[in-house]
């Protein structure tokens, strides 16, 4: 809570922007309590610098998304020593009881 | 893409069958075990190791995997369990080898309360501290070529690089390779508001890098 929110109690934003922005990873996961996503969701219909800030942070997580490296081999290059282990890790013993 | 909201709890598929085919040593389900996990633990070797000790570890996770298929009991998810493997090789290389690894420890350490946004950008005329004096920059107006730019992605590659190490692990796995807020919980041993704290810390310093790259 910032400081100056005792001066600002029961303003239509409910809650000041400092705290709304600490809020997004909470509101996206779908984790707020009742109340804190009241607040927030109200506080964001009426203030156009959250909005924005939201949909800077949706936009974050589509980029760094989209920024994953693809030159990536999809076998290791040990792929054949791995099914040779694969056969000797797994085969069955001969069970003579 | 799936269209399961982050933090959800994937439906945890019924790995039984395909653990027991491992088990018998069926090569046709370990290749495609290898195809699908491959790509996303050889990025995230890499966000602690340079490339090739990364393909060295996570060619030692798969040696690893295969010889102790056997004694998996499934008290985790498959892919949490070959997670884990890799990470603890990984993390024990990478310390070892901090002095010669440049990034491990650059970017800022104990910012674990930063701000979202800096104070001093949150300042009203009117309403004085914590409130937007204007909207931050609208990005839905760039042209899509700036935005989905190779500088862009370049960038935000070094930015996760430079992130405490915490947020980078909780960061990649969400965010880059797509994982749950609970599944990242499950192999990173850590909780969920922890996790989410962690995310929101490296999202916002990521946003905060474009604000500035983009202006
Ligand atoms: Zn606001």
């Amino acid at each position: 809570m910032s400081e100056d929110d005792t001066f600002f109690i029961d303003n239509e934003l409910r809650i000041a922007c400092a705290d709304a922005v600490e809020l997004v990873t909470e509101f996206l996961d779908d984790a707020l309590s009742p109340e804190d996503r009241a607040n927030f969701e109200i506080h964001l219909s009426l203030c156009e610098g959250c909005q924005a800030f939201l949909d800077q942070i949706n936009r974050t997580i589509t980029l760094t998304s989209e920024s994953k490296t693809t030159t990536v081999d999809v076998l290791p290059d040990n792929f054949d020593a791995l099914l040779d282990a694969l056969d000797s890790a797994t085969s069955k013993p001969e069970t003579g009881d | 893409m799936q269209g399961t909201a982050p933090g959800e709890p994937l439906p945890r598929r019924d790995e039984s069958a395909v653990v027991a085919s491992l088990q018998a040593g069926d090569r046709d389900v370990f290749r495609s075990l290898v195809e699908e996990l491959n790509p996303g633990l050889t990025r995230m070797a890499r966000r602690y190791v340079p490339e090739a000790l990364a393909a060295e570890i996570v060619q030692e996770t798969w040696m690893a995997v295969v010889t102790s298929i056997g004694g998996f009991e499934q008290r985790s998810a498959l892919k949490t369990w070959i997670y884990r493997i890799m990470l603890n090789k990984v993390r024990t290389l990478a310390k070892r080898e901090a002095k010669v690894v440049p990034f491990t420890s650059v970017g800022p350490s104990g910012d674990a309360h930063r701000p979202a946004v800096d104070a001093d950008r949150l300042v009203h005329p009117d309403f004085g501290h914590g409130y937007w004096p204007e909207a931050p920059p609208r990005w839905d107006m760039l042209p899509a070529e700036r935005l989905e730019s190779r500088e862009i992605a370049a960038s935000i590659r070094s930015a996760i690089a430079a992130l405490p190490e915490a947020q980078r692990e909780v960061l990649t796995l969400r965010d880059v390779e797509g994982w749950t807020g609970p599944e990242v919980c499950e192999i990173l041993g850590i909780s969920a508001v922890n996790q989410r704290v962690l995310l929101h810390r490296g999202r916002t310093t990521l946003r905060a890098m474009l604000e500035e790259e983009l202006r």
